[in-house]
């Protein structure tokens, strides 16, 4: 009883400095958690406005009690606390303080934690002089207290490199003062420490230090006991700096009592196991240790006046108790379930025997995986290697084979069960090509559809398309979710060959976004197209837009956005030439809707029967119905379809002029887009040179390779008028005659004469170009001592 | 006669607004070149428009710039006399507060200057606590120490409030403001209490224009009704004829000043009117002249920038 009463006479005398009279400002930043001009730590929920409000409060209550006036920016963190910095600074102005001084924490890569003063003005010439002595006298104190790893007092001309005024918070102040960085908030273990009143308070009394000093005031009587308990083996996951003992893991719910006086802390679970009494009077005291599952503890310290006497604590597990399971994961409730790939982990309170942790570990049925620990063998995890069956319940059991390092068991099995999804599998649920599709662009873009979104991390690799030399070749690669189906698109990056075989391999490991894989591969094989097309007369090749109208101006468009339908000329996207035709649709109706595209030139395009019109489209799956449309010499109007569109890249879509309705003459005036119940309801079609009198079709053969023999082709068409193709393969370079006579073996004309490359050569021979009448030609190729000769026809 | 704006060159774009009808417009906006260089903070006219009074860094020292002839004078170098300084209405004399550091607290002087003959007279020596000082119709100083406003004559003799003749003053307090009125003290605080920055009576003395911190600006009548809210402005001035209020729209991101801009608005509320409109110039603190025919401020780092007006009203 003694000794608690010399403690309170003591705890009451303590101030007996004196700042009467004395008018200090406090700034402890900016309020109202505003992200602007506050700073988050999200690993320990650390809000520097809420810290520097909390030092800034305490600041207060201590110098207080020495009798200074004292006055704050601010007293809470609401929004209205949010107060702009010509604010601070004029209300500091106008209350006509002796000093000002602002306090904040600092922040910049995770891994630093020094004290910093800063004071308006160069390093060695502050604006007031004051300053300097004051942040000096401060940057002592703090450095002493928080125990960081350096300190400075920089002006801020100096600090922030401007050689001027830079801190809103000095400008046009008039009185001298100094802003605090006391620690660094991002430095994970600071970060903690901020979490806990008394470190707060600790600092403010360091700082209080300052004032008593700068003020020419005697120091407090009374000292400070203050420390950090740490376990003494298991270490932190985050950075640490191993000098200042923070690798070890703090402890938390510290109970630490200091006797005499039996004065009790009782430390808070936010990672800092910090502790601190203050007041206490000079003398020898002594420190008792305590938390939950470690082993109690003692020091002695000796206190000093206006000091702090740090008695920092490592502490010993205690070994003899059972070790529990804290948490598992998955956790479900009645009805949940789980995904098929799911991860389990069990915690517990004390790292683990690995062996035999691992050792009592079984799940029912049983699942092939692997056990792997972190978190200082605290946490078990299991990692299945396959996914678990679907709609099944598994049990996990760790039985009371489970040790600490310790070697004591678990005091019973612990056991949980959870229920598997319907789904373990990414199915495929349909693609473009399919498999064994032949007639496939050479420009083509694929595109596989899933029963659920793709996780876009396992795209690269599960999309290989192949060669038929089994060659990867380049794809740009897309993923993309419409109503819950999971898209991945794709394209060559450059023009496949004709008339080949590729190889489009969906690989295993391509998963969702619950990490549910395909588990097996899937090949899709496919043809490019087998034919190569010349060009016929081209009645529009797109490079403008002419007299082409807007759907919205036809009357036979239906259910169509007039303000986006609409046909253009791009550079961006074109067959041949600089430009290609551009037609945007939007459908508005479900279905039905028909988008008329009107060419009022209407450009004749003859009336062969024999002939072809076609126009290259570029497909774009859109399972919309492609129609062409024309007229007659009466204006008949007759329609044509052309295909679904359930191609993608540029495709030569051809009909035969005899599937033109009327008689005579025909003209070409529209493309027409209808609408399907599958259709995509909006869209954007590209196409080029629309054309008729089609040079088609020449079969087409490999053209990288060369040929064995020489051979000479049949001309096609044939007969023809005005243009036909002779083609020919020169199995090696040699010099080439190609000549044309009449029935009569006069030399009518000579196409080639020159040396040639091995390989295909074709030449488009127009009837105009050498004024043949019709009748019976022969063309003849001589190639070294090969020559062969073949006959045409002419039809006027 | 080289004028000072031979050598001022345009820093900004005019800044002009399409609306021919508005009743105040900035014809130009500059930077005016103090010689020597450096920071200079818190512009502001005297009785004219001729002269620019300013100050440096933290308020040490007074200077003046002749628009016209470029003249550069040091009216005095006295530490914090730049902060919140008062002309005699014929502007031929200014009163200041000079400041000092004893073992960190503060001790002030109250001094004036005859601009003219240069005559310093020492009003008050080495107290604390004391106000800047204000100048009453009678040319007397009159200042506040602690809770108390004191009065002197122009032979320093300290005289009654009571006695002061039909003049009307306002004081800061911590709380709130004092509000004298011919000799008697009140206290105004028709918000509540709180910090009233940037207070000032309007110029026929009818109107009272403060910023409450933390809460907006407001203009009020003498008894504290409400006769209008500003919002958010800072700094506001009275213009001469009472019929604006310029003022500041400032931002910072907690460390620094990230954006200013000098606004207007007409003292009805009715018409609201941006002046600056730079990205990178951050104008603070506007004063009027006058006449009214130009607006001073400085830019956040320290260079006093020049606002032409062209009125239209």
């Amino acid at each position: 009883m003694k000794k608690l009463i010399l403690f309170l006479i003591l705890a009451n005398s303590i101030f007996g400095q004196d700042l009467s009279g004395t008018k200090i400002y406090i700034n402890p930043g900016h309020g109202g958690l505003d992200p602007a001009n506050d700073r988050y730590v999200p690993q320990t929920g650390f809000w520097e406005s809420v810290s520097n409000l909390d030092k800034g409060l305490a600041l207060r209550g201590i110098l207080l009690q020495v009798n200074a006036t004292v006055y704050m920016s601010r007293v809470a963190n609401t929004d209205a606390d949010d107060l702009p910095l010509s604010q601070i600074v004029a209300d500091c102005n106008a209350k006509n303080v002796d000093y000002f001084h602002a306090i904040h924490s600092n922040g910049y890569d995770g891994k630093s934690n020094y004290t910093l003063l800063l004071f308006q003005g160069r390093d060695a010439a502050p604006t007031y002089p004051p300053s300097l002595t004051m942040a000096n006298y401060v940057a002592d104190e703090v450095f002493k207290a928080n125990r960081t790893t350096a300190k400075y007092s920089r002006g801020d001309f100096d600090f922030y490199g401007t050689g001027q005024a830079y801190l809103g918070v000095f400008k046009n102040l008039n009185v001298p003062g100094t802003l605090s960085e006391g620690e660094f908030h991002d430095y994970i273990p600071e970060s903690w420490r901020l979490m806990n009143a008394s470190y707060k308070k600790h600092e403010a009394w360091a700082i209080a230090r300052g004032f008593l000093k700068y003020f020419s005031q005697p120091g407090f009587q009374t000292g400070i006991v203050a420390g950090l308990a740490r376990d003494l083996y298991k270490t932190v996951s985050y950075y640490a700096i191993a000098s200042k003992g923070d690798t070890k893991v703090p402890v938390n719910n510290l109970k630490v009592t200091l006797q005499p006086g039996n004065r009790v802390y009782q430390g808070d679970m936010l990672n800092n196991g910090f502790f601190m009494f203050d007041s206490v009077a000079p003398g020898s005291y002594k420190l008792i240790f305590e938390a939950p599952d470690y082993v109690k503890d003692s020091s002695t310290v000796v206190v000093v006046a206006n000091q702090t006497v740090f008695s920092d604590k490592s502490m010993l597990y205690d070994s003899t108790i059972a070790p529990t399971i804290l948490s598992h994961v998955p956790v479900t409730n009645p009805g949940d379930s789980v995904a098929s790939t799911a991860v389990i982990k069990i915690n517990f309170d004390k790292p683990m025997s690995t062996s035999a942790t691992a050792s009592a570990f079984t799940i029912t049925p049983s699942v092939q995986g692997t056990l792997s620990w972190e978190n200082q063998n605290m946490t078990l995890t299991f990692t299945p290697s396959v996914t678990y069956e679907k709609l099944t319940t598994y049990t996990v059991t760790v039985s009371t084979g489970a040790k600490s390092v310790s070697n004591v068991s678990i005091a019973e099995p612990y056991s949980f069960t959870f229920t598997t999804k319907s789904r373990n599998r990414l199915n495929l649920l349909s693609s473009y090509p399919v498999n064994n599709q032949e007639e496939i662009s050479t420009t083509f873009f694929g595109r596989a559809r899933f029963d659920a979104a793709i996780l876009s991390q396992s795209v690269s690799g599960n999309i290989s398309l192949y060669s038929p030399q089994n060659v990867l070749v380049p794809l740009s690669i897309v993923t993309s979710i419409d109503n819950g189906i999971g898209i991945i698109s794709f394209q060559p990056q450059s023009s496949l060959v004709i008339n080949s075989t590729y190889r489009l391999v969906i690989g295993e490991t391509l998963k969702d976004m619950e990490g549910i894989p395909t588990a097996v591969k899937d090949t899709i094989v496919f043809k490019t197209v087998s034919e190569k097309y010349l060009s016929g007369t081209i009645i529009d090749s797109f490079e403008v837009v002419g007299q082409w109208k807007n759907p919205g101006l036809n009357p036979g468009s239906i259910g169509i956005d007039s303000a986006k339908s609409m046909v253009n000329v791009t550079m961006s996207v074109k067959y041949s030439g600089t430009k290609g035709g551009r037609l945007a649709y939007v459908f508005t109706q479900a279905n039905g809707g028909v988008c008329q595209f009107f060419d009022a030139a209407k450009p004749a395009i003859g009336s062969s029967v024999s002939s072809e019109f076609g126009i290259w489209v570029k497909g774009d799956l859109s399972y919309n119905i492609l129609e062409y449309w024309f007229n007659d010499e009466s204006n008949t109007n007759s329609e044509v379809m052309v295909d679904t569109i359930n191609w993608s890249g540029w495709m030569l879509k051809r009909i035969p002029i005899s599937s033109i309705g009327g008689s005579g003459q025909k003209y070409f005036n529209s493309i027409i887009v209808k609408q399907t119940p599958d259709g995509t309801k909006s869209s954007i079609l590209y196409v080029d040179d629309a054309q008729y009198d089609i040079l088609l079709p020449v079969e087409e053969q490999k053209e990288n390779l060369t040929p064995e023999s020489l051979t000479l082709y049949q001309n096609y068409p044939n007969p023809f008028n005005p243009e036909t193709i002779i083609s020919y393969q020169l199995p090696q370079d040699n010099f080439v005659t190609l000549k044309l006579f009449d029935v009569l073996g006069n030399e009518v004309a000579t196409f080639i004469n020159e040396f040639q490359q091995a390989g295909r050569h074709d030449y488009k021979l127009g009837t105009t170009n050498y004024k043949l009448t019709s009748g019976v030609y022969f063309y003849q190729l001589q190639a070294g001592t090969f020559t062969q000769t073949k006959k045409m026809v002419v039809l006027k | 006669m080289k004028s000072v704006f031979v050598q001022i060159f345009m820093l900004f774009l005019v800044f002009q607004f399409v609306t021919t009808a508005q009743p105040i417009k900035v014809k130009e906006s500059k930077e005016i070149i103090i010689p020597g260089g450096g920071e200079h903070y818190f512009p502001r006219f005297a009785s004219n428009d001729s002269t620019i009074y300013f100050t440096r860094a933290y308020y040490d020292g007074i200077e003046s710039i002749n628009l016209f002839s470029n003249e550069l004078k040091t009216i005095t170098s006295d530490p914090g006399s730049g902060f919140d300084y008062q002309f005699t209405g014929n502007g031929g004399k200014v009163f200041y507060r000079t400041d000092k550091y004893v073992n960190g607290k503060k001790y002030s002087d109250i001094k004036s200057i005859n601009l003219q003959t240069k005559q310093i007279e020492l009003i008050e020596s080495g107290k604390r606590n004391l106000s800047a000082p204000k100048i009453l119709k009678s040319g007397n100083c009159i200042f506040k120490q602690d809770a108390d406003i004191t009065v002197n004559n122009k032979q320093k003799q300290t005289m009654q409030l009571n006695i002061i003749p039909q003049d009307t003053m306002l004081f800061y307090s911590d709380n709130n403001l004092i509000l004298l009125i011919d000799g008697q003290k009140r206290v105004f605080d028709p918000l509540g209490e709180g910090s009233y920055l940037w207070s000032s009576l309007s110029p026929d003395k009818s109107k009272i224009l403060f910023t409450l911190m933390g809460k907006g600006t407001y203009v009020t009548d003498l008894e504290g009704k409400v006769l209008l809210d500003l919002g958010y402005a800072n700094a506001p001035q009275w213009s001469p004829d009472g019929k604006w209020i310029a003022y500041m729209e400032d931002k910072d991101d907690g460390e620094k000043i990230i954006s200013s801009e000098i606004m207007l608005l007409s003292s009805d509320g009715k018409e609201k009117l941006q002046l600056t409109d730079s990205k990178t110039i951050h104008e603070q603190f506007p004063e009027w002249s006058p006449s009214m025919n130009a607006i001073v401020c400085h830019s956040a780092d320290g260079k006093i920038i020049y606002l032409s007006l062209e009125k239209n009203y």
